[in-house]
């Protein structure tokens, strides 16, 4: 049982994954492929998000590697796996809905418009309750408009691993 | 309320809706940024021409001086004038200081110096009193206030940089607190009155309640009086001329019924238009602080405003936004926002005077000023609930109801303001005939319909309540028909007045009820009726078990409203009740469906606020975790709650790591501590981090900080000194301490250039200066150590795991510099609240046994320390310190008087205390113990044994080597060792005594000797003044000897000699001893008047010291000595009547 959802949380350990993030590794402005929003701000997602990463609890989300792209890439092809407490409903769901920005949970953890009318059919616990902020000022770096446009729309692109 | 291990600091967030830093983009109240710290008052802050560099007055040296400081940087002295200095004001070029100085003439002058320290001059002179300048814009000559003599008018003159005086800028006198518009063409000053003309102006002066203006060169001058209750005082421009900032002491805050410059001050601006004849005409002042903050001395840069505010009693420099605590872009609706999230009732007067500026209708506004009202009667604050509830009136255009309403007011008013007249609280007949008189009238006034009807009831009861006619007033309030109330104001004073007299009358279910209406009256705000509800709450589980609270729950739930606040309120009650740490799971996870269910905010808020307190309370800290991370993700990033969400946030993330920590959960709390740096730049997340991946095994922290942080950031700096300052603590190589100390002030040194107002930072300056205090007995070290520690203590306000390591580090940093009173005020303080483990437990109760020791309360230390020794038989893991614990408690029993106790410790430690690995050590110790063992068999009169545990002593002494006797520690670690001529000295000393008690007189003499040898060597070595009181003692001792041997000359020769030593100790430093002289002369007088010293008479230098001490005694008239004043005078009597003298009665001889 994770018993650390919200600590786990802190530490950008969620479905919610982004936040860790106050060195962003550049990559200039962000554009709509994966090596730029790697680049841009998903890489410093790795401080928690990574095997023995420094930020990692024993609560972190189980499934998010960060450390590299192609890892980052192949952890987000896949479901949240572990969150507790009142992020449980977010459990099983996948961060990234190819084609649907607004049904991907890690465009939902990002952009408050996005989590606040989240609508999953079929995951009806996993709403704007249930799914945390992961940016400035609660958690690092906040990502910049230019990259929330960019995310969304490499999502809505197809989340190719570009 | 149980002691939890999440800290106060969480409950207070709940309710702080405001940003931590003016600075910061906030999106609710924005709070003043303190400049600057310290336990000192720093104030009259204003800026350098570069607009960043702040100087400002501190008294932190005793004197009041000039500082300046760098953006970020700390303050720096600028010179030490070696007398008071304030209004510090620099030139429009940046390259001199004005300031007023005391130097050479008390009553002040103005003078210069050259930036940053240049050479000191000044332009006036001790023939006038200043005590105001400012620059003209020309840079070339100052307006200075200035008065020939105490009793001269004030007046406004024009002096050049030379000095020469150019005349008065104004034709009037009696002025203060000039400010000069930029544009230098407009002068404002607070007009300063006689209050008699036959007195002084210095000994009896009144500002007047408004400002003045006149235009330079122009006669005539203009008054205004803005439309603000309270006195105006601190004109100040801004820098572009377009606003006059000022003070105003706003409401009557210390409630003694008027408002005057006692009360807590608030900023204002109003508009001013330069170009127009009448600059101020029409402009409406702008409320920029909260009354809560108490702020003066307005000045304004051209980007923020610079204000002096109190914060628990000590002054700081501030910085706001040139708008204040709101934006002046805001909205009305995000000023309503705004409202709803602040909870303080003067930040809520602040935001409703801008509500009332912007009030879009006539009723708006009524409202808002009833509001006004309501707040401020609730407050006390009796004279601004009068203004503007005689505001309201005068705006009221004939409404009837508002009249009435005013007239109620002005009744309560009057009757609360007669009460706080009443002598000690004792009613009188003048009194009552008064209130009788105001009942009548409310009378009337209840006759009308409507809410002024009710009203005016309330008012009756709350009078007639204060009458003690409490069965009539709840007549009265029982014909109230509270659930048909629809004015707001009435409901609120039902809800203060009338619940009053429920409660004292004992009337629960009736109390509930209303309370039960209130929160469920539709005229009232969801977050009135919340607040309702929650009083509700408090009131039904109040002074009830566990068992009854949830029965009483669940009666009254069914009875509450369907999806009212009341109701909801009970069901989220009926979770909480049964919250403990073993259920936290599933008690969040029934709040959070009740979460999902109620989407008004200020039912989430008030679930977020509730369930967080309780976790508190129960150390449930992971459901608090959960709601403090869902709430701060649901409240936008624009709204304003989003900075208390936030804070709220980061504080339970913090105090979730420590528990990690304290837990052994290692991993947990490094991977938090981490995340916690990512957030913010806390210094305390960087500790935690620190402490914690070492605790993991791991030696890659310094590797990690690197690659993090540029070479020279703070925060490196900050890592690296840390990381030095752990080594010190465990390392024993003297050399290698000292090493790593220097290299680690260094690096703290280069943080603290570009960090002030840290926290961390200034406990780790004050750590490794305290280490060097300790390590190089450098006392300087030590002092500045204090200061370090007292800044972060200021800094550490409301964050009670600072407040407990620090007053800890300063209470046994004082105790070690013999500060002994200070430091058991801070250990007191440090006792309120909870230690981290039994071990830092124990630490506290030795540290406070020892300062009460020093503080001559023996038995109290002694007390302490058998609490600690039983602390430490308490704890298996305190196994290990133990023997410190004996070690303490033996010589606090000996120090106590308790010489059996001492002995049977003593006894304890010799014969059980472990090995400590060391053999050196051990050897040491045992010595040390064996000493005090012989001396607590001496008071226990056992003279023999001790004799024995001497001859023991001198067998070991012989034996360890001296450099081995340094390690020889106490209880007290810190305690400099005793050496080699300490315990022979000590030995001479106890053997002496003993043998002579003991029947021994050759033996006691032959140590005695000994004694007398030994402390010579000791002065020559160390000319210690004390030692020449040992010395006269030591005669003394040996005179007694002497006497009881039956040789009278000896006698006589070795008290000549002890009281030549006394003379040569007061020769030295001029105190006369008082305890060693008494002993001695009363052993010479009595001696002498008894025939034991034979029957010579009194040498004159016998009776010359009688007579000095005697003189002594009758000047410092002291209880405790009087029978030996007596007893002197008696002395001196006789030897001046007969060189025969009497024979006392026996008993006399010591």
């Amino acid at each position: 049982m994770n018993r650390f959802l919200a600590l786990r949380l802190a530490l950008c350990g969620s479905a919610a994954l982004a936040g860790c993030v106050t060195t962003a590794a550049g990559g200039g402005d962000p554009e709509p492929h994966f090596s730029s929003l790697y680049a841009n701000y998903l890489s410093g997602c790795a401080q928690c998000h990574a095997p023995g990463a420094v930020g990692a609890t024993s609560t972190t989300e189980k499934s998010l590697d960060f450390s590299t792209q192609a890892a980052a890439y192949a952890s987000l092809s896949g479901k949240a796996n572990g969150l507790i407490g009142n992020q449980a409903g977010c459990d099983g769901v996948a961060f990234i809905v190819k084609d649907k920005p607004a049904s991907s949970l890690l465009v939902a953890t990002l952009d408050a418009s996005t989590r606040n009318a989240f609508d999953l059919p079929g995951n009806p616990n996993c709403d704007n309750n249930a799914i945390s902020d992961m940016t400035l000022p609660k958690l690092g770096k906040a990502p910049s408009a230019a990259f929330l446009t960019a995310l969304k729309t490499w999502v809505q692109n197809g989340a190719l691993n570009d | 309320m149980p002691v939890t291990r999440l800290t106060a600091s969480v409950l207070l967030l709940l309710f702080a809706s405001a940003s931590a830093f003016a600075s910061e983009p906030a999106a609710g109240l924005r709070l003043p940024a303190r400049l600057t710290a310290g336990s000192a008052d720093e104030f009259l802050g204003t800026a350098g021409a570069d607009g960043a560099t702040l100087y400002f007055v501190s008294n932190r040296n005793a004197t009041a001086q000039v500082f300046s400081q760098a953006p970020g940087a700390t303050p720096v002295l600028l010179f030490d004038e070696g007398a008071d200095t304030s209004f510090p004001r620099v030139s429009p070029d940046g390259k001199t200081l004005a300031y007023l100085s005391t130097r050479t003439d008390a009553t002040g002058d103005v003078c210069l110096r050259t930036l940053p320290n240049g050479e000191r001059r000044c332009l006036t002179g001790p023939t006038t009193s200043e005590t105001t300048a400012f620059w003209f814009p020309d840079g070339q000559s100052l307006g200075v206030v200035q008065r020939g003599g105490m009793h001269g008018e004030f007046q406004l003159r024009r002096i050049d940089l030379q000095g020469h005086d150019d005349g008065p800028v104004l034709d009037e006198t009696g002025l203060s607190s000039p400010a000069l518009h930029p544009a230098g063409q407009w002068l404002v000053w607070v007009p300063v009155e006689r209050a008699s003309q036959d007195v002084g102006v210095a000994f009896a002066m009144r500002p007047a309640q408004h400002l003045r203006i006149a235009r330079i060169g122009h006669a005539g001058h203009q008054d205004v009086t803005f439309s603000l209750p309270g006195v105006t005082g601190f004109p100040a421009f801004g820098a572009d001329g377009r606003f006059l900032y000022f003070a105003q002491h706003l409401s009557d805050t210390n409630q003694d019924g008027r408002i005057d410059g006692h009360d807590h001050s608030v900023l204002f601006r109003v508009r001013f238009d330069a170009s127009a004849d009448q600059p101020l005409a029409g402009a409406a002042p702008q409320q920029l602080t909260s009354a809560h903050w108490n702020c003066q001395y307005p000045a304004p840069t051209a980007s923020s405003l610079l204000t002096t505010c109190e914060t628990e009693g000590s002054l700081d420099v501030y910085r706001l936004p040139l708008d204040g605590a709101l934006s002046a872009d805001w909205s009305v609706a995000k000023l309503n926002e705004v409202r709803d999230a602040v909870r303080g009732p003067w930040e809520q007067l602040l935001v409703l005077s801008h509500l009332l500026d912007r009030a879009p209708t006539p009723a708006d506004r009524m409202r808002y000023l009833r509001e006004m009202t309501r707040i401020h009667l609730q407050l006390g604050e009796l004279a601004s609930a009068d203004f503007y509830a005689r505001q309201a009136a005068q705006r009221a255009l004939g409404d009837a109801a508002i009249m009435g309403w005013s007239s109620v007011v002005l009744e309560i008013i009057g009757h609360r303001l007669d009460e706080r007249r009443l002598a000690g609280g004792t009613l009188d007949d003048r009194f009552l005939a008064a209130q009788r008189e105001r009942v009548r009238r409310l009378g009337q006034l209840a006759r009308q319909s409507g809410p002024v009807r009710d009203l005016a009831k309330l008012a009756q009861v709350e009078m007639l309540d204060v009458m003690g006619e409490e069965r009539r007033a709840l007549e009265l309030l029982q014909t109230v028909p509270l659930s048909q109330v629809t004015d707001p104001f009435t409901l609120f004073v039902y809800a203060d007045k009338g619940v009053h007299l429920l409660r004292a009358l004992g009337l629960h279910e009736q109390l509930l009820t209303a309370l039960a209406q209130l929160a469920e009256n539709p005229v009232l705000e969801g977050v009135e009726r919340l607040d309702f509800a929650e009083r509700f709450v408090v009131e039904l589980s109040g002074g009830v078990g566990l068992a009854d609270r949830q029965a009483r729950v669940t009666t009254w739930l069914p009875k509450a409203e369907k999806e009212g606040e009341l109701a909801f309120r009970l069901a989220l009650e009926s979770h909480l009740v049964t919250l403990n740490k073993g259920n936290q799971d599933s008690v969040r996870a029934a709040l959070f469906q009740l979460y999902k269910h109620h989407d008004q905010p200020e039912r989430r808020r008030a679930l977020v606020a509730a369930t967080s307190r309780r976790a508190a309370q129960t150390d449930c800290a992971d459901l608090l975790y959960q709601f403090a991370n869902t709430w701060v993700s649901q409240v936008a990033e624009s709204h304003a709650e989003r900075d208390a969400a936030v804070a709220l946030y980061r504080q339970v993330g913090l105090d979730k790591a420590w528990i990690h920590r304290a837990d052994k959960q290692v991993g947990d709390a490094r991977g938090t501590f981490w995340g916690l740096t990512l957030q913010t730049d806390d210094l305390e997340a960087h500790a935690g981090f620190i402490e914690a991946r070492l605790a993991e095994g791991k030696t890659d922290v310094l590797e990690l900080y690197t690659k993090r942080f540029p070479v020279d950031h703070p925060v490196l700096h900050f890592a690296q000194a840390w990381l030095l300052a752990r080594d010190v603590a465990q390392s024993t190589d003297a050399s290698a301490r000292g090493q790593a100390l220097d290299v680690a002030e260094t690096h703290a040194r280069a943080a603290a250039l570009v960090v002030s107002q840290s926290v961390g930072l200034s406990q780790l300056r004050g750590y490794l200066r305290h280490q060097q205090f300790l390590l190089r007995g450098d006392r300087q070290a030590g002092i500045e150590a204090v200061e370090h520690y007292q800044m972060a203590l200021d800094l550490a306000n409301g964050r009670p795991r600072y407040e407990a390591a620090l007053l800890s580090d300063l209470g046994l940093l004082q105790s070690e510099l013999g500060n002994h009173a200070l430091a058991r005020g801070l250990l007191d303080r440090r006792r309120q609240l909870p230690t981290r483990d039994s071990g830092e437990a124990l630490t506290l109760f030795l540290a406070r046994s020892r300062g009460l020791l020093h503080m001559g309360q023996a038995k109290e230390a002694s007390q302490v320390a058998e609490a600690a020794l039983a602390l430490t038989m308490a704890k298996p893991e305190l196994a290990d310190r133990h023997w410190l614990a004996l070690d303490q408690a033996a010589l606090m029993a000996y120090a106590g008087g308790k010489a059996v106790r001492a002995r049977g410790l003593y006894d304890d430690l010799l014969n059980h205390a472990p090995k400590l690995g060391e053999v050196r050590l051990d050897a040491a110790n045992r010595l040390r113990w064996t000493l005090m063992a012989a001396a607590a068999a001496g008071r226990d009169n056992d003279h023999k044994h001790a004799l024995g545990l001497l001859a023991d002593v001198e067998k070991q002494l012989a034996d360890v080597r001296s450099a081995d006797l340094a390690l020889g520690r106490s209880a007290t670690a810190r305690t400099p060792s005793l050496n080699r001529e300490d315990i022979q000295l000590l030995l001479s000393g106890l053997r002496g005594e003993s043998a002579r008690l003991a029947g021994q007189p050759d033996v006691a003499k032959t140590s005695l000797d000994a004694r007398k040898a030994e402390l010579q060597d000791a002065l020559d070595r160390t000319d210690d003044d004390e030692l020449l009181l040992e010395q006269a003692n030591t005669e003394l001792r040996l005179a007694i000897l002497a006497r009881d041997a039956a040789q009278p000359d000896q006698a006589r020769a070795r008290l000549d000699a002890a009281l030549a030593f006394c003379e040569a100790y007061q020769k030295r430093n001029g105190s006369i001893a008082p305890d060693a002289r008494i002993a001695i002369l009363r052993a010479y007088a009595e001696g002498l008047l008894s025939g034991k010293l034979g029957h010579a008479p009194a040498p004159p230098a016998l009776t010359r010291a009688l007579h000095e001490v005697y003189v002594f005694l009758c000047e410092r008239a002291n209880p405790v000595r009087e029978r030996e004043r007596f007893l002197f005078s008696l002395y001196l009597m006789l030897f001046a009547l007969d060189s025969q003298p009497p024979v006392l009665p026996a008993g006399g001889t010591p």
